[in-house]
């Protein structure tokens, strides 16, 4: 069976964000007014996170989009009382949307900071609705989300590879910000697999996590940058 | 019906049953805040939780802390009889009663609180439809759950002697004192059965006492966020629990007394030790806290030290340092010295404790939040108005719980207060010769 | 009284009530719409669809593929045949439905009832409003008045571009203004031909960009970031070095290896300093040099006159002192840099905006130029490469009438025209341009638009400068029409993108060359039989007929890796693979474009169009427009750059620049860019304006407080975010926001930069510069 991982190699990273603009236009990710963005509601599920380190001139900011990290040890699981979060065997993180309760206990408990809350009940615009996928269930007010590896994708793998009578293995199926990422940064497979490129990058030696040692596990992994000297 | 006796403690008795202007002008005040808050709950049922201060990362605010809030004060009550109880100290007879029916309504109070706090509360039947046990909040519904029962039937078993003495004297609502009083005549089989219960009860709801809050603590620290993470949180929060509970009894207390004359039940000598009480758990709290953030210092490591210093320097500072003073600075000048610990100061360092305390939750749930391990920006959490609103009616609801309890119910427990006098002298001595050391040594026989 | 069974009774019916209410609660808390929608799209089996078409939210060209849901478009993504992007997309390129299903699309032709800019209108139908501009058109033409009919155009190239010109042409009017460039004027005189040209990135092994935002907002987004992800992870090469350039630490000076922060206005100097590290350490290509330059050493000219060359200049003037007292960059990152560049080659110098948006910026792209000729790495691989186009059928020639002749014998007007009060526009057309909200100063702009007689508007949506429009003749969006798209910036292999309609147009709008072509035919004469076809998909049919004939390139497809078609193009082979035109035709629109290999000159000096036949660090043409000119003034050469604003007054400088998210502007209206719009300063929906934490202190700004910017041109508002990014003295803000106009989302968020900024022009080139504009900071 397959463990869906990621790897996003920083060198190669632009920080463009067309991951975060494809991650929401393929979820059906809402949008919530400017005056509640700004008090900190937009629901993004994948983000740029910046690492700002020095002072003019020698400064240096690393920007890392981080989706949900898929911890193969995920702290958010373990406090849902209603089995609303939870991991499944090929070891994605996915939520029931319709069985939370809206405790936001898993938000809290996020070490990353990925899962988002519906404060309101989504307010779709003529532009947003018109183009809703149909493959991804919308969300309503008061429940948690975040993403899901694309698992509506995964779910098409499958029912393709049950027709041939096979299993989905690497390649089968990729997420939406890995096939949009211009500059092929992000690596989305099987990291059990050994012929898995996701597998191999995944064990490179530029390859860390994020708060590794909080020992959450995650299963999106980062290739440092390059050396930088001139 | 008349019985003469009880004027021997009528004063217990004449707020049931001559009732004054001032309670329906209370009742009048108190049910309008509790509807406006009922309001705009349903208000934030209909829009969303949007209506409140909360964001990402700060999922938690308001309704969580006064719900660790609540619940803490909850301890006044039934642990505090208990342990009274249980040590046989004899000056807890006129104020037992008090504490357990704080724990009860508090209790009621506190454990609605998640529940405002839900995105979906329709859907709270999922909780034992789909309940995850390993799940802190699970729990928490648990360890309410049994500590509400146990501490009602806890505060209705004492109270039965007391509602057939009103039954007795025709005070009305008649059905409601026949109804409650469960038959009890007084005789020495129901006197034995129901002293059995209560020591049962009073044994079996220390530990639940105790298991509530550490569990609360729990979901806090079974998480892995800076500033929860920690092995101390259990007693921590069982300690800050009683702490709080008895500075609300103490409240409670000096209100009934001023407001119902009962400085004859209620003597300087009551508060005095219960005051002397809460300058011991005072300086245990600090004793915790000084610890839990020592500790915390030492580990130096970045994500504690961030939210670390937003409490000690940052945005909380004012908070933090409020409640060092509130909780212990405050509580300690007052209390050591005997001159100013008399009924005013107490009241003083009761109030402070009790804002206080407050402050401890709002410090422990928010700064963690807003201080998210990945370099985002800061969060920023200001309640809102419905949050607000929905504080101020859970307070109003426990002081409207508390008139109507004494509206209906003695706040004193009269029968123990009778059978003190009775029995107390008597058996003190008794005990007290028991235990004292025999002159030479002599094996007593 | 009431019996304990009974009390149970109630206990009872209160539980139900509690369930009940729950029941109840479910039930008004359950968006019943959205459980509809959602139950529609679960229950129907849907038919899916893809159908391939080109990006146009920039000018990046990409190709895309639209996800149709029982041929509803719901999802765009990259097409992978394409050339440009492979599949993939950038921010922009996600949201191009917000685009098509926008609430706030024009849906049929207006005509202006209400005074100009208050934005009140009335439908009309299409024949009413092209009888109305066709009258003004034939009047101004009666009037021998042609030349008085100003094209202002943002966004054409391929056979739209010619379509507007052959138009312009046919009926008399030298006026078609282009602003969509990014005009290489420098390049042109130094080489000869256009100056299009490409960077051919992947191969280099060192990048020195010169204010070249190249992940961001430059030529072809995604197309520049793959080249940067090739130079980051490629197999068997070692990792190329990036230098950036640039007075802020943009996303590419994050990225690149090291960030040289230099004093606005004086890259030239920089890039001198760097060719004098060079010559005097003999490091530049001295066979290039000698074969394929002039102007490097000290010549005589047929006169006997002695002339200095660009060496000499160079020692005499732009040693390493002196430039870094010009530059404010330390001496050693001089030497450092030029080691680096001239050492590790193939390397390449880039000229952005950054360098060339100011009044010397003719000249410091000269410089910077001047590098890539010191490194021999021009026509080559891993070098500065021209920018080939495909072959197209031209079409019959264009006749012209007596009243075109004349008109198209006056003048051309300039940019910095429109800066003055005699604009002699009698009728404006504005396509996909916006000029009240993209150009400098743009309350000088509302006064001259305002004083236009008749202005027509092709844009979709109701701009900043569409309200003063007496008509709008609304175009179809990107995803609703025929177009090619050819000519991307900066891609170095000749190709051809198919739009096409991925749906039928929502709305009652029409192509704007269809409605050219109507227009040309009705005005009738000369200019009518100028064109031929009845529209634009007729005319598009008729030019690739060459692309067809000449068998050179191919249609994009799954089996056929661009290296490998180049490798067969190399050796003569023809990758042939339709019987027949409408075969061909067939293919091309059902795989969406056609590309070809890569054009390397076989000798340079067929790259070099100059007077010299050769590359001229010494430029003669320049010499021939203006004739005394001193030798080391036609060299590259320094100029300190002019601000607007005296330093005392206005002591910081004010620096903008475009995003890969709102693009110049075009993005305001689509929530999803204005959501992610400041996504790496944690900043949605509003403008902000960086500055550096210590020039903050000194004026007592806070980070995310209120500043208000102030230049001699005006004043504006924004957040503030302290960035160490931020040099000192610099402060930078995104361009984009702050629109007035132009549908709910745009109008109102955020502030546009553009009002402050002061009309300034390049000393050479006579083009707009952006960056010349000194302020001062306080907070609000
Ligand atoms: N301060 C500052 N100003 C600048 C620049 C800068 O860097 N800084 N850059 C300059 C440069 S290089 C450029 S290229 C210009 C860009 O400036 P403009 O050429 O003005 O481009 P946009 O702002 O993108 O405006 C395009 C307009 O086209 C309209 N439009 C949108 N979709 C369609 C469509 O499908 N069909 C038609 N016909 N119209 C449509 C919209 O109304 C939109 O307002 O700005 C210039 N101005
Ligand atoms: N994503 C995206 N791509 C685009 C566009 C877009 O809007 N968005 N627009 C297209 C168009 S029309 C054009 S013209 C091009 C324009 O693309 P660019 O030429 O990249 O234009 P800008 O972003 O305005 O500026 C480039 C860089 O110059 C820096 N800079 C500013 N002042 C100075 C200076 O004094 N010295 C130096 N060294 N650097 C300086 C800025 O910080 C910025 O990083 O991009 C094209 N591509
Ligand atoms: S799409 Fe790729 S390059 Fe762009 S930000 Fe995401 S990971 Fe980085
Ligand atoms: S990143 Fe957060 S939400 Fe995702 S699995 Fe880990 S703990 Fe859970
Ligand atoms: S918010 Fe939902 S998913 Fe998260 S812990 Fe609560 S019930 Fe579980
Ligand atoms: S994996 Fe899918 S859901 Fe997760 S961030 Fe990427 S696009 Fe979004
Ligand atoms: S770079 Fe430009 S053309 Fe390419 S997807 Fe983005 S907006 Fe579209
Ligand atoms: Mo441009």
């Amino acid at each position: 069976m397959a463990r869906w991982g990621m790897v996003v190699d920083l060198d190669m990273c632009t920080g463009c964000g067309a991951c975060i603009a494809a991650c929401k236009e393929e979820n059906n990710v809402a949008y919530v007014s400017p005056e509640e963005a700004e008090k900190g509601r937009a629901i993004s599920w994948m983000q740029m996170v910046n690492f700002v380190e020095g002072e003019f001139p020698n400064v240096h900011i690393k920007y890392m989009p981080r989706p949900c990290m898929h911890c193969d040890n995920p702290p958010c699981i373990k406090v849902c009382p209603v089995h609303a979060t939870f991991k499944d065997e090929e070891g994605i993180v996915g939520q029931i949307y319709e069985r939370c309760i809206g405790c936001r206990y898993c938000m809290s408990a996020c070490p990353y900071t990925v899962k988002y809350f519906n404060w309101f009940e989504p307010e779709w615009t003529e532009s947003t609705i018109a183009s809703m996928n149909p493959d991804v269930s919308l969300r309503k007010k008061g429940v948690v989300e975040k993403c899901t590896f694309c698992h509506h994708r995964l779910q098409k793998a499958r029912d393709k590879a049950r027709a041939k009578g096979m299993e989905v293995v690497d390649g089968d199926y990729t997420t939406a910000c890995a096939d949009t990422c211009p500059t092929q940064a992000i690596s989305f497979g099987d990291l059990d697999d050994p012929n898995s490129n996701t597998a191999r990058l995944s064990k490179s030696k530029r390859a860390f996590r994020m708060l590794e040692d909080l020992g959450t596990e995650p299963k999106v992994f980062y290739l440092s940058e390059g050396e930088k000297n001139v | 019906m008349f019985d003469a006796t009880d004027y021997e403690d009528f004063p217990l008795i004449e707020p049931i049953e001559n009732t004054g202007k001032a309670f329906y002008r209370t009742v009048v005040v108190l049910v309008a805040v509790i509807v406006f808050a009922l309001f705009m709950y349903v208000r934030q049922l209909r829009i969303g939780l949007g209506v409140t201060g909360l964001n990402e990362p700060v999922a938690w605010g308001f309704y969580i802390v006064n719900f660790v809030f609540f619940i803490g004060i909850s301890h006044a009550g039934t642990l505090i009889s208990a342990i009274l109880r249980l040590s046989k100290a004899e000056w807890r007879r006129p104020i037992t009663r008090m504490a357990e029916v704080i724990t009860a309504i508090v209790l009621a109070i506190g454990g609605l609180h998640p529940i405002l706090d839900l995105g979906r509360p329709d859907r709270m039947m999922n909780i034992f439809q789909s309940g995850r046990l390993q799940s802190p909040l699970l729990w928490d519904v648990t360890s309410i759950t049994a500590y509400f029962t146990a501490s009602t039937v806890y505060l209705y078993l004492p109270l039965i002697p007391d509602i057939a003495i009103l039954r007795d004297r025709g005070t009305k609502p008649k059905w409601l004192y026949e109804f409650l009083s469960w038959n009890w005549k007084g005789t020495e089989y129901q006197k034995k059965v129901l002293e059995r219960a209560i020591s049962i009860l009073m044994v079996m709801v220390i530990p639940i006492a105790i298991s509530v809050h550490t569990v609360i603590s729990y979901i806090f620290s079974m998480t892995l966020q800076p500033g929860w993470h920690s092995t101390i949180f259990g007693p921590y929060f069982v300690v800050g629990a009683i702490f709080s509970g008895i500075a609300a009894l103490l409240i409670v207390m000096i209100a009934f007394r001023k407001v119902f004359h009962l400085e004859g039940y209620l003597k300087e000598i009551h508060f005095s030790y219960l005051s002397i009480l809460l300058l011991i758990m005072s300086l245990l709290w600090f004793y915790f806290t000084f610890s839990e953030y020592l500790t915390g210092y030492f580990g130096h490591e970045p994500y504690e030290m961030k939210v670390f210093w937003y409490k000690f320097a940052g945005e909380y500072a004012p908070y933090f340092w409020t409640m060092i003073f509130c909780n212990f600075l405050f509580p300690l000048i007052i209390l050591s010295n005997k001159r100013t610990r008399k009924i005013p100061g107490i009241l003083a360092a009761s109030c402070g404790v009790v804002v206080g305390m407050w402050l401890e939750r709002l410090i422990i749930v928010v700064p963690s939040l807003t201080n998210p391990r990945l370099p985002y920006p800061q969060g920023v959490y200001i309640p809102s108005l419905t949050e607000w609103s929905l504080f101020a009616g859970a307070l109003s609801v426990f002081v409207l719980g508390f008139v109507l309890f004494a509206k209906f119910f003695p706040v004193i427990s009269i029968w123990e207060v009778r059978e003190g006098r009775e029995r107390a002298v008597r058996e003190v001595t008794e005990r007290i010769e028991s235990y004292l050391p025999t002159p030479h040594g002599a094996k007593s026989g | 009284m009431i019996k304990r069974r009974e009390f149970l009774k109630y206990v009872g019916l209160g539980g139900a009530g509690v369930l009940g209410s729950g029941w109840l609660l479910e039930k008004v808390l359950s968006d019943s719409d959205v459980q509809s929608l959602n139950a529609v799209s679960l229950t129907k089996p849907a038919v899916e669809s893809w159908v391939t078409s080109i990006c146009q939210q920039c000018p990046g060209g990409c190709g895309i593929k639209v996800r149709l849901v029982d041929r509803r478009p719901v999802k765009i993504d990259g097409s992978p045949l394409y050339p440009i992007n492979r599949g993939t997309l950038c921010p922009a390129g996600h949201s191009g439905l917000q685009v098509l299903y926008n609430p706030d699309r024009l849906t049929s032709p207006l005509r202006r009832v209400g005074t100009r800019g208050e934005n009140k209108w009335e439908p009309i139908s299409w024949d009413e409003a092209l009888l109305l501009v066709q009258k003004k058109l034939s009047e101004l033409r009666e009037k021998h008045l042609s030349h008085e009919l100003v094209f202002m155009d943002g966004d054409s190239r391929g056979l739209m571009s010619t379509l507007i010109r052959r138009f312009m042409e046919a009926y008399g009017s030298p006026n078609h203004l282009r602003t969509n460039l990014n005009a290489h004027s420098a390049v042109s005189l130094m080489q000869g031909g256009s100056g299009e040209i490409a960077y051919d990135l992947s191969n280099a092994n060192y990048v020195l960009s010169f204010g070249f935002d190249f992940l961001e907002a430059e030529g072809s987004p995604i197309w520049l970031a793959r080249m940067y992800g090739q130079l980051r992870q490629r197999a068997n090469r070692t990792r190329a070095r990036i230098v950036q350039v640039d007075t802020r630490y943009s996303i590419t000076a994050a990225k690149a290896d090291k960030w040289v922060p230099v004093n606005p206005g004086t890259e030239g100097a920089f890039a001198l300093g760097i060719a004098y590290v060079i010559v005097q350490e003999e490091l530049y290509d001295k066979e290039f040099i000698a074969k394929n330059t002039f102007g490097f050493n000290d010549w005589t000219d047929t006169k006997g006159v002695k002339h200095a060359g660009f060496t000499t200049l160079v020692m005499r003037e732009y040693y390493p002192e002196a430039v870094s007292r010009i530059t404010g960059v330390p001496i050693e990152d001089i030497i450092r840099v030029a080691r680096g560049f001239g050492q590790e080659r193939p390397s390449i110098a880039l000229s952005g905006k950054g360098a060339t948006s100011y009044s010397n910026g003719f000249w410091n792209e000269a410089a910077i130029h001047a590098l890539n000729a010191l490194v021999g790495n021009v026509g080559k691989p891993g070098g500065v490469v021209p920018q080939p186009e495909p072959p197209f059928t031209p079409q019959a020639d264009i006749i012209h009438d007596e009243i075109s002749k004349k008109g198209l014998s006056r003048r051309k007007i300039s940019e910095a025209g429109l800066y003055t009060n005699e604009f002699p526009a009698q009728v404006l057309f504005l396509y996909h341009i916006n000029p009240v909200f993209e150009f400098s100063n743009t309350k000088k702009i509302i006064d001259v638009i305002q004083k236009i007689p008749f202005i027509v508007s092709f844009s979709s949506f109701v701009d900043e400068t569409s309200e003063y429009a007496d008509v709008i003749l609304p175009d179809h969006t990107y995803l609703e029409k025929w177009q090619d798209d050819t000519e991307v910036p900066g891609i170095g292999f000749p190709h051809v993108g198919i739009r096409k309609p991925v749906v039928d147009p929502l709305h009652n709008t029409r192509h704007t060359g269809d409605v050219l072509i109507r227009l040309a035919h009705a005005l009738g004469g000369t200019v009518s039989t100028s064109f031929g076809h009845s529209d634009f998909l007729s005319l598009m049919k008729h030019s690739f007929r060459k692309m067809y004939e000449s068998g050179s390139g191919s249609v994009v497809s799954e089996e056929f890796e661009e290296s490998m078609m180049i490798y067969l193009e190399k050796r003569g082979w023809k990758v042939e693979r339709a019987a027949s035109f409408d075969e061909f035709w067939g293919q091309l629109v059902e795989k969406g474009g056609w590309v070809a290999a890569p054009r390397y000159p076989t000798s340079l000096p067929d790259m070099f169009q100059t007077s010299s036949g050769k590359f001229e660090f010494y430029l003669h043409s320049l010499k021939e427009k203006s004739q005394n000119k001193d030798d080391q003034l036609l060299l590259p050469h320094y100029e300190p750059p002019e601000f607007i604003g005296f330093e005392n007054d206005y002591p910081l400088y004010f620096k903008i620049y475009d995003t890969n998210t709102l693009f110049g502007g075009t993005g305001a209206n689509q929530e999803m860019l204005l959501e992610m719009v400041g996504h790496r300063f944690y900043q949605r929906w509003d403008s902000w304006v960086e500055i550096n934490p210590e020039t903050a202190a000194d004026l007592g700004i806070n980070h995310d407080e209120l500043v208000s910017i102030e230049s001699s041109s005006g004043r504006i508002e924004a957040r503030a975010k302290l960035f160490p990014g931020a040099m000192p003295d610099v402060i930078s803000m995104p361009v984009g926001l702050g629109h007035t106009s132009y549908g709910r989302f745009a109008k109102n968020r955020g502030v546009n930069p553009n009002e402050i900024i002061a009309e300034k022009f390049d000393s050479v080139s006579k083009t707009a510069v952006k960056f010349s504009t000194r302020v001062r900071v306080h907070k609000v």
